[in-house]
């Protein structure tokens, strides 16, 4: 009868339940509508590419004919006007001025009948001569004669290279947009279908034990919301039939003078009550679905919107710079991303303590409000000083999000699926991650950066009507969380060397490097290299693609190689190696390379980094007197202090270097504290004894 | 085809400017204009008519020229007084100081009173003291600008070639002109651009002695003058053919400040408003007073957005100073 026996019984997962075969499903509906998508959406873009070209392509060749007939008909109006070819005045001038407004043009040559060249004037950022490059000769007219010739270099490699362009943000949002399909869908699945039949399942297997004290709480008008009913009514009806019959036995053993044979009533009731368990008709406990999951949409559009400025934003600090008295410009660009990585780290335990308190959604639209009013202010300021306390709100905003979402998945989880509930709370960040940086980039060189931060603002705000829809309004179930205020056990735990070593040699180098290079200088010195706007969203979107990627994958390896500290090394290397690439040359291509073995890296750290943790929490947490929540906890925040003070740290670094020697220096710097790591980590060398 | 097309095109935007100035409104009204002259009518006249025939005013014109004979002024003021029309129109500097006075200390009795007045190809009406000022008339008397301001002169003539030195022939006894030399003596001078003037010497009548002029121009020639400046004057105006082509002679182009000087000229280069688009503007303030019920006296001074960059092609073909490419494009090249 305790609620406990039943509880356990409601999380018991038999290994035929359903949860395994909707896995398969989702899996598959999510499989099924990626290669849907990708076919129709691929079809279309190809089609568009294509007439693109088929379209375009001769339009910007007329363009450039008309372009160029336009400058023969001048000179040939000067011509016809009595002044002699030879004695043309300030040519240079105007073939200069012709050249600065057709892009695609290479050269202008002026030549005479014997197309002997008099005048010409190359263009000041010609592109390669050779490659796709042709000479229009146009006729220079005096009287409906060819008086002269006017010779245009076409560079039609431009024009291939503008449509190559397009066809990557055609990409691009193909790719995004796929990622935003099967992200919602797999959600709406789960909300809607499969975590219903999941919870009519276990309340069905507990029926089938005979406990009739329980109903669906499911009141779709669907299928599954039927069902419920039908199921809600043949347990009143079992309730009910219990209820009568108790009392028809109680009549009928009131009635009775043989004793024995009013013992043999109360055994059967008796048994009956041991084997059934039943409750007064109508009230029967409600089960409702609790799942995580209700946040991942809400989660999703809100980190969608944050990570839709990443591509940009220290660009957009320094389109707005103005001096902060004794800080050099580039510390100053820095100075926002930092000051919003810190008042998340700030607003993290605050949030995380309010979180027992008040109920997840009114802490995740609560944490709207900061985001949203410091995204709008960003957008309209017009100095880093006034954009710094706008993104210090917003960056508050972000983290009573973030933590409000970790609490809801806690509340709604029971603590063995609260794995399953954080992946998909992680999947929703991921997800974004990779999405986010591209779109706004294509964003942001359309519109501009202020109105890219104004689409962010509007998706936060739409993610907190999302959150209105979805997110269950209760407080749902409290949760011991670790206290992470006790500073005794937190000074001891700041003197227990592999928890040292681990974080100053391998966290806070990785997360420098994130804060740092990725957070800060990678668009700069993108932009830099002569990048658009959105080939810097997209090659940052190749960062969480390796991380994604290679996430899961790594984690599984390290686990069974058991040597998480190898795999840590390893990814440091990998990391340090990624950072050092532009020795070989400042080019864009290498910093696509360098991006991509950063987000790999990252992928190799992060679960190993989090095992080491772990078991250090398992050894010496008692020893410490700190649980292994705390530990975790305490890691996480040293970690976060190396994300905030990344932006500043390499701006410190730029003050006095290039971006690529930047990135070389903080290469060198993580090869060598992984090297340190590996000497100093007391198990890098053999397995870890299994404890 | 091409020089056409740019010229309708010019006259187009003038146009635009000009009807976006004023509502479109037509009235039953016959209106009464005086249209005084100095020297018969011009294109400011034909461009005031036709300003209102576009706009639909009915206007009945009496034309009165004074032909540069001020005995005429008094009878005109008189034949005014009774006509009593409705709006009076003056051409230049004279005929505008001659028929409506200063606007302080007018004698009385002696112009025009109680009548409103438009006046047009006044150089300098604020130094005339026509008006008190370009924005605030002060007396109910309005018109229209028409010199392009001398900076903008001078670069206009930096951009069809760069020069050094600029030589000036003048009248000493025209206000207009000597107002003229002295803002083209502190422009040049912020320009690093070295003037030489040549005031006309004048004779025993104590008029400017046209005779001297050969010689004035040889004087600047020799002195290394790279291009000759002609100015709101109207003795140089008279006299410009003679200056401009024995410029010429010594291989210097010569550059016009007004339409009217150009046109009679052999100037190679000039930066004017034409006259008949001063016309235009000038009906157009004619219009606010006489259909929009304004007051003259609220209505500022007038001026064209843009001017008109002139090009003598033949002369630029004799001297062998071709225009740039680049200055084609926007100049009326006349052939």
């Amino acid at each position: 009868m305790s609620t406990a026996t039943t509880r356990d019984r409601l999380d018991s997962h038999s290994p035929s339940s359903p949860g395994d075969v909707f896995r398969g499903v989702v899996l598959r509906l999510a499989g099924l509508t990626a290669v849907l998508l990708l076919i129709s959406q691929g079809v279309v873009s190809y089609l568009l590419a294509n007439s693109f070209e088929d379209v375009l392509l001769p339009e910007i060749r007329r363009k450039a004919e008309v372009a160029g007939e336009l400058a023969a008909e001048q000179i040939g109006y000067a011509l016809e006007l009595g002044v002699p070819l030879e004695a043309l005045v300030e040519m240079d001038e105007f073939l200069d001025g012709v050249l600065e407004r057709n892009s695609d043009f290479v050269y202008l040559t002026v030549s005479d009948m014997r197309d002997t060249p008099l005048y010409s004037r190359v263009a000041g950022t010609a592109p390669e001569p050779g490659e796709g490059e042709s000479d229009l000769i146009l006729p220079i007219l005096v009287d409906e004669q060819p008086a002269a010739f006017l010779h245009v270099g076409l560079h039609e490699g431009a024009v291939r290279s503008e449509l190559a362009e397009l066809r990557l943000d055609i990409a691009t949002v193909l790719l995004a947009t796929l990622l935003v399909g099967i992200e919602l869908l797999v959600a709406f699945v789960v909300v809607r279908v499969s975590g219903p039949i999941r919870l009519a399942d276990r309340v069905l297997a507990i029926g089938a034990q005979g406990d009739f004290a329980r109903r669906l709480g499911l009141r779709s008008k669907d299928e599954i919301g039927r069902f419920a009913h039908a199921y809600n009514t043949a347990v009143l009806r079992i309730n009910s039939a219990f209820a009568e019959l108790m009392e028809e036995a109680e009549d009928a053993r009131a009635v009775q003078l043989d004793r024995r044979v009013q013992e043999r009533i109360r055994n059967v009731v008796a048994g009956l009550r041991d084997r059934f368990r039943f409750t007064p008709p109508g009230s029967e406990d409600s089960v409702t679905p609790r799942s995580p999951m209700d946040v991942r949409i809400p989660l999703f559009l809100f980190m969608l919107s944050q990570e839709l400025s990443r591509p940009f934003l220290p660009l957009f600090f320094n389109e707005i710079y103005t001096p902060i008295a004794g800080l050099s410009r580039e510390l100053v660009i820095g100075l926002p991303i930092t000051a919003f990585m810190t008042m998340v780290l700030v607003a993290i335990p605050i949030a995380g303590a309010l979180s027992d308190r008040f109920p997840p959604r009114m802490m995740f639209l609560a944490g709207m409000v900061p985001s949203v009013v410091g995204h709008v202010g960003a957008a309209f300021s017009t100095s880093v000083g006034e954009a710094l306390s706008w993104w210090t709100l917003a960056g508050l905003g972000y983290g009573v999000i973030f933590i409000s979402s970790q609490a809801y998945v806690a509340h709604h989880t029971e603590s063995t699926s609260r794995a399953v509930g954080m992946s998909g709370f992680l999947g929703a960040v991921f997800a974004a991650f990779v999405c986010g940086p591209a779109i706004g980039g294509i964003l942001a060189e359309r519109l501009g950066y202020g109105q890219t931060l104004l689409v962010a603002a509007a998706l936060a705000a739409f993610a907190a009507a999302a959150a209105l829809v979805t997110i269950d309004p209760g407080k749902g179930r409290r949760v011991a969380r670790p206290k992470m205020s006790a500073s005794h056990p937190w000074r001891r735990l700041l003197t227990h060397r592999r928890f040292l070593v681990v974080t100053i040699f391998s966290a806070l180098p990785a997360k420098l490097v994130l804060g740092g290079l990725f957070f800060y200088l990678v668009p700069l010195y993108l932009a830099d290299l002569g990048n658009t706007q959105s080939n810097v969203g997209r090659v940052m979107m190749v960062y969480g693609i390796a991380c994604v990627a290679l996430t899961p994958l790594a984690a599984r390896r390290s686990d069974r190689l058991d040597r998480p500290p190898l795999f840590i090394a390893l990814g440091g290397v990998v990391i340090g190696l990624g950072c050092v690439l532009p020795v070989f040359a400042d080019s864009t291509g290498l910093m696509l390379a360098s991006v991509a073995i950063m987000g790999a890296g990252h992928a190799l750290v992060t679960a190993p980094q989090l095992a080491v943790v772990q078991e250090i929490a398992e050894r010496s947490g008692p020893e410490l007197g700190l649980g292994p929540g705390a530990i975790v906890g305490a890691f996480r925040t040293l970690e976060r202090i190396g994300t905030a003070a990344g932006a500043l740290a390499v701006g410190a670094v730029v003050t006095f270097v290039g971006y690529g020697e930047a990135m070389m220096l903080i290469g060198a710097l993580v090869l060598a504290s992984t090297l340190l790591y590996f000497i100093l980590d007391p198990h890098s060398r053999g397995r870890m004894a299994s404890p | 085809m091409r020089l056409l097309a740019s010229r309708i095109g010019l006259v187009a935007a003038f146009l635009v400017v000009l009807a976006a100035a004023a509502p479109a409104q037509s009235v039953d009204e016959t209106f009464h204009v005086f249209l005084v002259t100095w020297r018969g009518e011009t294109d400011v006249e034909h461009g005031f008519r036709a300003h209102m025939r576009e706009r639909g005013i009915r206007v009945e014109y009496t034309h009165r020229d004074i032909a540069r004979d001020r005995s005429r002024i008094p009878g005109i003021i008189e034949e005014i007084r009774s006509a009593r029309p409705d709006l009076v129109h003056t051409f230049g500097t004279s005929a505008t100081l001659g028929i409506l006075g200063p606007w302080d200390g007018a004698e009385p009795g002696a112009h025009v009173e109680g009548v409103p007045g438009v006046f047009s190809i006044v150089a300098y009406p604020l130094q005339a003291r026509i008006v008190e000022s370009f924005a605030s008339t002060g007396r109910p008397v309005t018109g229209t600008a028409f010199l392009a301001p001398v900076a903008t002169q001078l670069e206009a003539i930096r951009a069809y070639r760069d020069f050094q030195r600029l030589g000036v022939i003048y009248n000493p006894l025209e206000k207009n002109s000597v107002i003229n030399v002295e803002e083209l003596r502190e422009a040049a001078a912020a320009r690093g651009i070295e003037l030489l003037e040549a005031p006309v010497p004048l004779n025993d009548a104590g008029k400017p002695d046209a005779g001297r002029l050969p010689e004035l121009v040889d004087d600047l020639a020799a002195r290394g003058v790279e291009f000759m400046y002609m100015g709101p004057d109207s003795f140089v105006t008279v006299n410009s053919v003679d200056i401009s082509t024995s410029a010429a002679s010594h291989g210097i182009p010569t550059f016009a400040g007004t339409e009217a000087t150009f046109g009679r000229s052999q100037a190679m280069l000039g930066l004017v408003s034409r006259y008949y688009l001063i016309g235009k503007l000038a009906g157009a303030q004619a219009e606010r007073i006489l259909v929009g019920g304004k007051k003259p006296e609220d209505l500022p001074v007038a001026s064209l957005a843009r001017f008109s960059l002139l090009i003598r092609m033949p002369m630029a073909l004799k001297l062998g100073i071709y225009p740039p490419l680049g200055l084609l494009r926007i100049a009326q090249v006349l052939d």
